[in-house]
């Protein structure tokens, strides 16, 4: 075996010995075939990179009201879609509809497809992200 | 006040918010972190590769080690800079990633196995062409350093995959 | 596009899967691509600081650049498969991206001109040509070498 190939298997061992906990692998984590959407009040923001977080509670089936998680592009996705914080910061406490790719889990959180502000723009997220 | 509350507060300042924030800062520290490793780390690894003799074995040990040890110069500022600068917008989140803390023990540990070889085992280097090859301490601190580097590098990557 | 079902189709292909939907295959597949591309990016500046003159002037550039060759192409291999295969993995989310077709059209670029000018600029006989046409030379290299690098991290930040 040449030493150049002796080195790369080195390199090769070394990096698979490490241990590696995916959490935040989209395609791992959010299924593109599951779509839900969720028509709520939007009542949080966290806008930060590389990944913006919204939170929206609406109306489940019992009546009661469920807290959904939702996960977004980073803050220049949105810029070259020509929104911004304050468009989305308008719509807190408003009205919002969310078109998100659900978790695996099932839990009540999903990442963005597309975001109809209360303002009546819609966000398209895809085909990026879908 | 605790480390951890100080990393809260450090996350929540107005200066880690502007860069958390932004549309273009974020991506640009983010970017040179990234693009800064060729600068810093690569010139290490070409070194150890030198001194384990796997590559470069035309060139002399002691006139080929120095120089790339001094172009790994030019990066490692950008490094530690931009690093700080990202630690910064996710001080708290990055408090209780293991990952995170893993690579902090990766640098460490670089740090140490760098200082020892300058202390150790540089000075010696021009003599060891002549002598038919780096010593077994040089060429284990050569291994150690790729080892812990490329455990810095895993750990980066993959402490974003925990938040 | 027709090419997309045919990616999609292999994007299902058990290994494929196995790497993106398992909890260690992306993290490992990206980690080999950092490591690739540091050492790629690092060879080149090697040769193109040595070609401009900043730094390694005490090595022959012809016998730097033989001996630098290998790793080159190794780190080439490395950064193009697992590259590859990330691609591979969602490649609807790559083909849609304006960053990635920009980072593709750079990387044929960056290796047409590694492989087809650079290697006369780092033969034997360049300290013949004038200093600012070997500046020039090196710039334009890392331009391209860089460019790649820039525009893969802005897939994960612009549509």
């Amino acid at each position: 075996m040449t030493s150049r190939a002796r080195s790369f298997l080195i390199l090769f061992a070394v990096l698979l010995a490490g241990p590696a906990w995916a959490h935040h692998n989209m395609t791992a984590v959010f299924d593109f075939n599951d779509r839900v959407t969720v028509t709520g009040t939007l009542t949080a923001i966290d806008w930060r990179n590389p990944h913006t977080y919204f939170t929206v509670e609406a109306k489940g089936a019992g009546g009661a009201v469920e807290s959904w998680q939702i996960e977004g592009p980073s803050p220049s996705f949105f810029r070259v879609r020509d929104v911004g914080k304050p468009d989305f910061e308008d719509s807190v406490g408003k009205t919002v509809t969310v078109e998100i790719s659900r978790a695996r889990d099932k839990s009540r959180s999903g990442l963005i497809r597309t975001f109809k502000l209360s303002s009546g723009k819609i966000v398209s997220a895809c085909p990026q992200n879908c | 006040m605790p480390l951890f509350e100080w990393c809260q507060w450090l996350q929540h300042t107005r200066f880690a918010t502007v860069i958390t924030e932004s549309e273009w800062l974020f991506p640009l520290i983010e970017g040179s972190h990234i693009l800064a490793l060729p600068l810093s780390v690569g010139m290490i690894v070409i070194a150890d590769l030198r001194l384990l003799g796997l590559a470069f074995r035309g060139e002399a040990t002691g006139k080929f080690v120095p120089n790339f040890l001094r172009l790994s110069r030019i990066g490692f500022p950008v490094m530690f800079l931009t690093g700080g600068l990202l630690l910064v917008t996710q001080a708290a989140k990055a408090y209780g990633n293991p990952f995170f803390r893993a690579k902090l023990i990766f640098l460490l540990l670089a740090a140490i196995n760098a200082v020892a070889y300058q202390k150790l085992l540089y000075p010696k280097m021009a003599d060891w062409d002549s002598a038919g090859g780096a010593p077994a301490g040089a060429k284990f601190c050569a291994a150690f350093s790729l080892v812990v580097w490329i455990g810095v590098i895993v750990c980066g990557r993959t402490m974003a995959y925990q938040f | 596009m027709f090419l997309l079902p045919l990616l999609q189709s292999v994007s299902n292909w058990a290994p494929i899967v196995f790497i993106r939907d398992s909890k260690y295959g992306m993290p490992a597949v990206q980690s080999f691509h950092l490591v690739g591309l540091m050492m790629l990016l690092a060879t080149v500046v090697v040769l193109d600081l040595r070609l401009a003159g900043f730094a390694l002037r005490d090595f022959e550039i012809s016998k730097l650049a033989r001996q630098i060759k290998p790793w080159t192409v190794g780190a080439i291999v490395l950064v193009m498969s697992s590259g590859l295969l990330i691609f591979l993995a969602t490649p609807g989310k790559y083909v849609d991206s304006h960053p990635f077709r920009l980072k593709m059209v750079l990387l044929c670029s960056a290796l047409l001109f590694h492989f087809g000018v650079l290697r006369r600029f780092t033969a034997a006989g360049s300290a013949a040509r004038p200093r600012l046409v070997n500046v020039g030379v090196a710039c334009l290299s890392l331009t391209l070498w860089f460019g790649v690098g820039w525009a893969g991290r802005a897939i994960a930040f612009i549509p």
